[in-house]
């Protein structure tokens, strides 16, 4: 009697323990999926639909689209016409030549360009802006073949607004291409008191609208007549070659205006400021486990399969700070803002709970490129946590909007001679003061990416 | 919960994990996975030894020293489940490993002990191994 229950305890035992271990082994097997020799053509599908998956994340506004609209402005006052003198044999082209030659072809011929229009900006005759709807092939002619037109100013503000206006009518990214060398009415000189907010009245529909603004300047020989907006002691100039610059501005919403730039005009001068671009979510993740980025310290992800992983538990100790690696894909940036010399002046840490540093900033290279959890980061920061303030909190690498330095160095207070101080426009900062005041309420970042942290247990 | 206390029983002596980014690997699944296997792989040997060998089948496998060989056996898998467990989930290996299979021999050789103390009563030919004590006839 007492045999047979033992005997019979024992084969249920035995069953249990038997299920429990083949699950065990199951579990562990598990593990083994990503080995391609040994995955079942079931489990292949289950990764590949894992492999999907991120791809669904990706938020909308990283989707650039595949055409845009563009129309061009091209500014014909007098002081344009050195840009585009006559052409002659045995004289080369200026660089304002070659450069919007290629520039309009590209609109006109090229892939992402759906519907476009080509407009010369100039004034009537009670100096009121005018924009002339004109051929590729026109506007071509005044590139190649110079300004016939006598135009007298250009008032800056009122120009801006009108093509603003057109650009927004028809859906179209504006191209506007000038001197910005601000040529109000003589009867009305005060202009150049208000021009910031002057400038800033005639784009409020950008903000309205919430249109990014992409200002590309360039330098170009100019051989004529110069107009300078301060008109002692010389009113006009004769130059030949002295470098002026001119500027592309790109107003449009964020995503069309970085086709624009980057695809369209390509080859963007070293001088770019953005405005207005801000990027809501970008890829990241805190890298722990990659080999190439192997982290010091105590710190893990928060959640063992996070992908990304956005929350790290961590817990630096006086001999050993914690150092780990945030994998941002910033290719979405304008391409001025991606360089590494760039990020690593500008990128800035914030943090509450603890003190970091950044270590270093550094591009993927092509062996990060050929790594396929790596591939979809395009930059990476170390960071350094020596001490926590706090058991929780929060880590932020965040890139503030800053006004490049080649502004103040390209603006003066005095443009009357050129070949002294070449490379200069007449009050560029308080131009660029009125588009700056349009984005006073957005972020103060072009992005921001947020890493929770815990005090490891 | 059995995570927690697997973990716990693991970093009595070993401490936190190292490398310490793979601390979740270690507490999530390589501690609760190699404890339940432990648990069980143990037991299973146990009742393999009173149940089957010594009173299912008379294998005249009761003496002491067959009792050791199967304690052996049973310390050499607990030293082998930790190492596969933290090489099939990617781990890096690191000397901290090994000393993890090494406590872990050393609760498999207690568990084995504790297992045949209790189960021990049930067998036929093999009550009285490797000792007597507690039974008394």
């Amino acid at each position: 009697m007492l045999k047979t229950t033992f005997l019979s305890t024992f084969y249920v035992v035995l069953l249990c323990i038997i299920l429990t271990l083949s699950g065990c082994f199951k579990k562990q097997s598990g593990t083994e999926e990503t080995n391609p020799d040994t995955t079942t053509p079931a489990q292949t599908e289950k990764t590949e639909a894992s492999a999907k998956a991120p791809e669904t994340i990706v938020p909308a506004e990283t989707k650039a689209p595949a055409k845009v609209n563009v129309n061009v402005y091209l500014e014909i006052s007098n002081g344009m016409k050195g840009f585009m003198p006559t052409p002659a044999a045995g004289k080369e082209a200026t660089t304002f030549q070659n450069n919007l030659n290629k520039l309009l072809s590209e609109v006109q011929d090229g892939r992402y360009v759906a519907e476009k229009g080509f407009y010369l900006a100039k004034e009537d005759a009670q100096s009121r802006p005018v924009l002339d709807s004109v051929s590729y092939n026109t506007i071509k002619s005044y590139i190649v073949s110079g300004i016939k037109d006598d135009v007298r100013g250009t008032p800056l503000p009122a120009l801006l607004k009108t093509a603003l206006q057109k650009s927004i009518e028809q859906g179209a990214v504006s191209v506007i291409i000038s001197d910005f060398i601000h040529g109000p009415d003589p009867r009305d000189q005060g202009q150049f008191i208000s021009l910031d907010s002057d400038i800033r009245s005639s784009l409020r529909e950008a903000e309205y609208q919430g249109l990014a603004i992409a200002i590309l300047a360039n330098a170009s020989p100019f051989y004529g007549t110069y107009h300078p907006a301060v008109k002692k002691p010389e009113l006009r100039r004769t130059l030949n070659g002295e470098e002026i610059p001119y500027y592309i501005w790109v107003i449009g919403k964020q995503e069309d205006v970085q086709v624009v730039t980057n695809k369209v005009l390509r080859n963007l001068p070293a001088q770019q400021a953005y405005f207005g671009f801000e990027y809501k979510s970008i890829p990241f993740s805190a890298l722990l486990k990659e080999k190439q980025f192997k982290p010091t310290g105590v710190v893990y992800c928060s959640s063992r399969n996070a992908d990304p992983c956005t929350s790290v538990n961590l817990q630096p100790e006086k001999k050993e700070p914690v150092e780990f690696t945030i994998g941002l894909d910033l290719s979405q940036l304008p391409l001025s803002m991606q360089s590494t010399d760039y990020l690593k002046k500008n990128l800035k840490i914030s943090s509450t709970g603890s003190r970091p540093t950044i270590v270093s900033v550094t591009a993927a290279d092509e062996s990060i490129k050929s790594t396929p959890d790596l591939a979809k980061y395009s930059h990476f920061v170390r960071l350094r946590v020596p001490e926590l303030t706090a058991s929780s909190g929060t880590i932020a690498v965040q890139l503030p909007q800053v006004t490049p330095n080649w502004i103040t160095a390209w603006s003066t207070d005095n443009d009357n001679n050129p070949a002294v101080a070449p490379k200069k426009t007449y009050q560029l900062t308080k131009i660029i003061d009125g588009v700056q005041a349009l984005y006073r309420d957005q972020s103060d970042f072009v992005f921001n990416a947020t890493i929770q942290f815990k005090k490891a247990d | 919960m059995i995570q927690k206390f697997f973990s716990g029983l693991y970093e009595l002596f070993l401490g936190r994990p190292i490398p310490a980014n793979f601390t979740n690997d270690y507490r999530e699944v390589v501690f609760p996975n190699t404890g339940l296997m432990l648990f069980l792989i143990t037991l299973g040997i146990v009742i393999l030894y009173y149940y089957v060998l010594n009173r299912a089948m008379s294998t005249g496998l009761y003496k002491t020293q067959h009792w050791v060989m199967f304690l052996i056996l049973n310390a050499i898998i607990a030293f082998i489940i930790p190492i596969t467990q933290v090489t099939g989930n990617e781990i890096e290996t690191h000397s901290y490993t090994y000393m993890f299979a090494f406590v872990n021999v050393i609760y498999s050789i207690i568990l084995f002990f504790v297992f045949s103390i209790l189960l021990k009563r049930g067998s036929v030919q093999a009550w009285t191994t490797p000792m007597k004590w507690p039974n008394k006839k």
